[in-house]
């Protein structure tokens, strides 16, 4: 499926392209257009409940003004920052700096978000003017098993097999919520033993609550990220089990450095380096043995900023970027328009890679 | 005089002017060149029926040129303002991308008319969206009527005999767009003996057949279109699988468009007429990949994507003319629009032959609208100054908004969530008269009144009423001097919901519900018309358009699912749209053609965009500049040129960036919201050029698009400087020059 989905997506956006350019190449010339458009505060705050609220206060920049922390600086260390708690004053944030030579400010509170609380941010700068957001931090939702299900009883004569992993919750009735599923690393690999066990590929193609927010013709042909969010719009206070496909390999008389190097080439851009790091066969970590699946909850406010970060994935966004369709604008709630107030709520769940393959 | 009346005979055989009676006399004494006045029933001047002279013995023929235009009847002596006739011979000889004539890339050539986005066929007449235009075959609406995402057309030219639009006022029988009416007319077959025509372009070919069908009073028109990509695309892919894949995995791609037009017309006498009239056309695209390599084990992997969608239409007419006085039309048809994405996927082991453990997934969406529509039609001539049309209508509605579902079997267990929108049924009525009087020589009144009522039948709450008044003069103070005023109202039920410019399957039509109320539009228009003996034809039109209950998509629509009733995605407003519209044509001679200017002020409100403020319409094309020239230098050549020459369209261009937050995964620093359409495109020309070329067995059509490879800027884009890597922004320019030929064999 994965398959033809790249195919079908290359297709139709030659198909779309075709239609668009029809049979021609395009031009680009560059071009400063004339409009003026004052900067405005961009105050942008996820906060992970547990721990302290922090928020990054810049100010919006012109595109072809440059890049910033390159070209010019848009952080404003100088800026005011309020934080309320459930309608009070919670203090001032202040700004801080990672160590000396980072290049952005933070802007720090003492407070720990808790669950429940609505947290609001308000930023002021005696330049640009004032930035307002408020988000309630969410509940956590527990995840109550993880059951793994290969598809084959054992792997077939190249130690490959495919499986699907069920990870299921009950979804509280009494509220609204908004998920996240996150895999800690996307490719898994590990040395046990001489013998080298690979998960990999993800796949959320299975899991139609995804992919609600797509019509069956940009299921087709948008492309789409790892981003495993929904809402619970219709598992509403039910049991339910978020489904993803995988694939895992076995290879015995384990020769790590040739292994690496293929698979190097193989896996996708995906890839992260601490999956290389566990699959250290010296490596004593427990940490290194377990995938991590993480369901947070989420917040409104994070969960429409995700939705229109893919829709600019789908046709419409893609057709808008060339001007055959209206702009999708990434969704905030910060009253200027630029910046998003959200929080997660994170339950966790590990498991053993070798659980993958018993 | 018998010869001129012979002559007047054949000519208006051409012209879909059955009510026309005409009076004939000559200018001159030359054997070679004929005036022909054309009078219409509405004058009474004269009422002699063409079969009253069927002894008339004539022995010249040859050599005499008859001029008469539809255009400039519509123009001096009827109210209506802004009405065009379109022959089959303009539509072809009208330069257009590829070579594929094009109904309505012809219209885009007319003053008031905007065409979107370059190189497709959309209409947006006077500040109007392009669900706004009731396209009619045969006196059919037809919903779907693009092919590849809106490049070519539904209408097929070679099954095409003319069309009449209407973009200003319209008639009381017109009504359920708001912007304009096209009426298309199909062929009827030649009762002489069997003629065609076969085509061959670069993108598609058409086969045209007409005869008599068993006798002479019944006679077929068949015309078959259909594109050539997948006839390349089949045989690469066979191809590639072969040399790339070893056969492992068999990839199949095909995208294709047909479109078939059938006309059978029966004369049961000069008074009674029967036709059928039938319509199908479809675009598809379908891609698939197998494993086929077969082995004793293997992994097993299968996957298909197919999308369909297009109309189909069927109508039964019968014509009689009761006496002198009235005619009557009665039509019953059935159309059908439908719109169906499937893709699916089976994978797993396949161990000799036989599958295991696999993996089934289903993903699906269907949109469709069956209408079942029965008409009658009556045009009644009340003595000498006065005529009468009046008509009813009635309409069964079947509405498919959405039918998604996704199915997913694994391991035995199967899941599967399907999210159904009901279908809607719904009945719609239509009635309408419309009085024509003339008081004076010079002075000609038009008034009229369509009602309807439009009810869904799962919702007792949902009925909506529809009134529509339309008022048009025609004062003539001197011979070939008109000047023309009216107003008329517009209503429309079923609207089209579009996430993009261009038309894709995806697009809905679907009908008001729940609080919505119909979309409405007042136009008042006025007019100046002058006609120079047939050299030139000038007009002068302007107008003044209100359109309330307009329904988009709301900004941030994205953020809620599909599979959700659609009215939670839309909102509703107004819009304003005010111009002038100025042609100047010549429509006979050696050189024909037309120079037009228009203005156009178009603007939109809701108060859920732009904070409610008000902000241009995206194709709110200010100046437009048309020229379009025709000449036939010899019999065997005739050569056709267009220029388009007009203000931008307007687009949204947020010139502010933020930064995006710290998150687990990469995304581009986001743009902050500006005003709806703030920016206008650079001034957008280009000009097109064909050459026809007669041969005894048929003709040769060369054709370029963009001849002098106009760079027109399609958009704004970010991007990147290659040579500085530095954010800069883009003009994105699309289509250069582009050639094309096409040849055509008669027969």
């Amino acid at each position: 499926m994965a398959i033809l989905k790249r195919y079908i997506q290359q297709t139709i956006s030659l198909l779309i392209i075709l239609q668009a350019t029809i049979l021609t190449q395009s031009c680009r010339e560059e071009f400063n257009p004339i409009i003026n458009q004052n900067p405005v505060i961009c105050l942008n705050a996820i906060i992970d409940t547990g721990d302290t609220v922090k928020a990054a206060v810049s100010r919006t920049w012109r595109w072809n003004e440059g890049q910033p922390g390159r070209d010019f600086s848009i952080e404003l260390p100088d800026a005011e920052v309020k934080l309320f708690v459930n309608g009070n004053f919670q203090g001032l944030m202040l700004p801080h700096k990672e160590n000396h030579y980072a290049e952005k400010y933070t802007f720090v509170s003492n407070y720990q978000a808790r669950e429940g609380d609505v947290v609001k941010i308000i930023a002021s700068h005696p330049k640009y003017g004032i930035a307002e957001g408020e988000t309630e931090i969410p509940f956590s939702v527990a995840i109550d098993s993880i059951a793994i299900i290969r598809q084959a009883a054992t792997p077939d004569e190249y130690g490959l097999n495919q499986g699907l992993i069920k990870v299921a919750f009950h979804d509280p009735v009494e509220r609204e919520n908004f998920y996240k599923l996150d895999i800690k690393t996307l490719i898994h690999n590990v040395a046990i033993d001489s013998i080298n066990y690979s998960v990999y590929n993800f796949s959320i193609d299975q899991e139609p609550l995804f992919q609600e927010h797509l019509t069956a013709f940009e299921q087709s042909i948008s492309s789409k990220s790892m981003r495993m969010f929904c809402s619970d719009r219709q598992i509403n206070g039910q049991d339910y089990r978020f489904k993803l496909k995988y694939n895992s390999s076995l290879q015995k008389n384990f020769d790590w450095e040739q292994t690496s190097k293929e698979q190097t080439s193989n896996m996708n851009s995906t890839r992260n380096s601490r999956s290389i790091e566990y699959a250290s066969a010296e490596s004593t970590d427990p940490a290194c043995y377990t995938i991590d699946f993480r369901l947070f909850t989420i917040s409104r406010s994070l969960y429409q900023y995700l939705l229109s970060a893919e829709a600019r994935n789908t046709t419409a966004g893609s057709m808008a970027d060339i001007g055959m369709a209206e702009i999708i604008w990434i969704k905030g709630n910060v009253s200027t328009g630029a910046g998003i107030v959200a929080a997660r709520t994170l339950s966790e769940c590990k498991v053993h890679i070798l659980d993958f393959f018993q | 005089m018998n010869n001129h009346l012979l002559l007047l005979l054949i000519f208006l055989s051409s012209l879909n002017t059955s009510i026309i009676t005409f009076a004939a006399e000559p200018t001159s004494k030359s054997k070679k060149k004929l005036r022909i006045d054309i009078r219409d029933r509405e004058k009474n001047l004269n009422n002699s029926r063409i079969e009253e002279q069927d002894s008339i013995k004539v022995q010249l023929l040859r050599d005499v040129i008859v001029t008469g235009s539809r255009n400039q009847r519509f123009n001096m002596e009827t109210a209506n303002i802004g009405a065009l006739n379109l022959s089959r011979n303009t539509i072809a000889k009208t330069p257009t991308l590829f070579g594929e004539s094009d109904i309505i890339k012809t219209l885009q050539l007319e003053p008031g008319v905007s065409a979107g986005i370059e190189g497709f066929a959309g209409l947006y007449v006077h500040g109007g969206n392009p669900d706004e235009n009731m396209y009619c075959l045969d006196n059919v609406p037809l919903y779907q009527v693009n092919h590849f995402g809106g490049l070519f057309s539904a209408f097929n030219t070679e099954s095409v005999r003319s069309a009449d639009f209407y973009k200003s006022t319209f008639p009381a029988r017109l009504d359920g767009k708001l912007s304009s009416y096209i009426d298309i007319y199909t062929r009827d077959g030649k009762a002489n003996g069997y003629h065609g025509s076969f085509k061959l372009g670069l993108t598609s070919g058409a086969l045209n057949i007409e005869g008599p069908l068993l006798c002479k009073q019944t006679t077929f028109s068949l015309s078959l279109r259909r594109s050539w990509f997948d006839t390349l695309t089949r045989p690469a892919c066979f191809i590639f699988n072969h040399i790339k894949n070893a056969d492992q995995y068999y990839t199949t791609f095909g995208y294709a468009f047909s479109d078939f037009n059938a006309k059978i017309t029966h004369k049961f006498s000069d008074r009674s007429q029967l036709y059928f009239s039938g319509y199908w056309g479809d675009d598809y695209l379908l891609i698939s990949q197998e494993t086929r390599k077969e082995s004793k084990q293997t992994y097993y992997e299968k996957a298909a994507s197919s999308f369909n969608w297009g109309n189909l239409m069927a109508s039964l007419g019968w014509k009689y003319e009761y006496n002198d006085n009235l005619t009557g039309r009665l039509t019953g048809a059935f159309s059908h629009y439908q719109s169906k994405l499937k893709i699916g996927s089976d994978d797993g082991e396949r161990i000799d032959g036989k599958f295991k453990d696999m993996t089934i997934y289903r993903v699906g969406t269907d949109n469709f609208i069956n209408d079942w529509r029965i008409k009658s039609d009556y045009d009644l001539i009340m003595g000498e100054y006065a005529s009468l049309n009046f008509g009813t209508e009635a309409i069964i509605h079947d509405f498919l908004p959405m039918s998604s579902y996704s199915s997913l079997e694994y391991d035995g267990v199967r899941n599967e969530v399907s999210e159904n929108v009901p279908r809607i049924r719904g009945a719609e009525i239509n009635t309408y008269a419309e009085k024509v009087y003339s008081p004076t020589e010079k002075l000609k009144f038009s008034a009229g009144l369509h009602y309807s009522y439009f009810k869904l039948f799962s919702r007792e709450d949902q009925h909506h009423n529809a009134l529509s008044p339309r008022i048009s003069f025609n004062y003539s103070p001197s011979e070939g001097w008109a000047v023309k005023g009216g107003y008329s109202r517009t209503s429309q039920f079923v609207y089209q919901l579009s996430q993009t410019l261009i038309s894709l399957p995806t697009d809905q039509w679907i009908p008001i519900v729940g609080k919505q109320k119909p979309l409405l539009a007042d136009k008042i228009a006025i007019g100046a018309y002058w006609n120079s003996n047939d050299l030139f034809s000038v007009s002068l039109e302007g107008y003044l358009k209100w359109m309330q209950n307009l329904m988009e998509f709301r900004d941030d629509y994205y953020l809620i699912p599909p599979s959700q009733a659609w009215q939670q995605r839309t909102v509703a407003g107004s819009g304003r749209a005010k111009g002038i519209d100025l042609k100047i044509a010549r429509e006979f001679g050696t050189i024909t053609g037309q120079v037009s200017y228009s203005l156009l002020f178009a603007n939109r409100l809701f108060a859920e965009k732009n904070n409610g403020k008000r902000f241009p319409a995206r194709f709110d094309n200010r100046h437009k500049f048309n020229v379009f020239l025709n000449w036939k230098p010899t019999k065997r050549v005739e050569l056709s040129a267009t220029w388009i020459g007009m203000s931008g369209n307007m687009i949204t261009l947020p010139t502010q960036v933020w930064q995006a937050p710290d998150l687990d995964f990469d995304q581009p620093d986001a743009e902050v919201r500006t005003e709806v359409n703030n920016y206008r495109l650079p001034f957008f020309h280009k000009m097109d050029l064909s050459v026809v070329v007669n041969n005894s067995r048929g003709y040769w059509n060369f054709s370029i698009y963009n001849l002098y490879s106009s760079r027109n800027t399609i958009t704004l884009l970010r991007g990147y400087s290659k040579e500085s890597s530095k954010p800069k922004f883009f003009k994105l320019q699309l289509i250069p020059i582009i050639p094309s030929i096409s040849y055509t064999w008669l027969f």
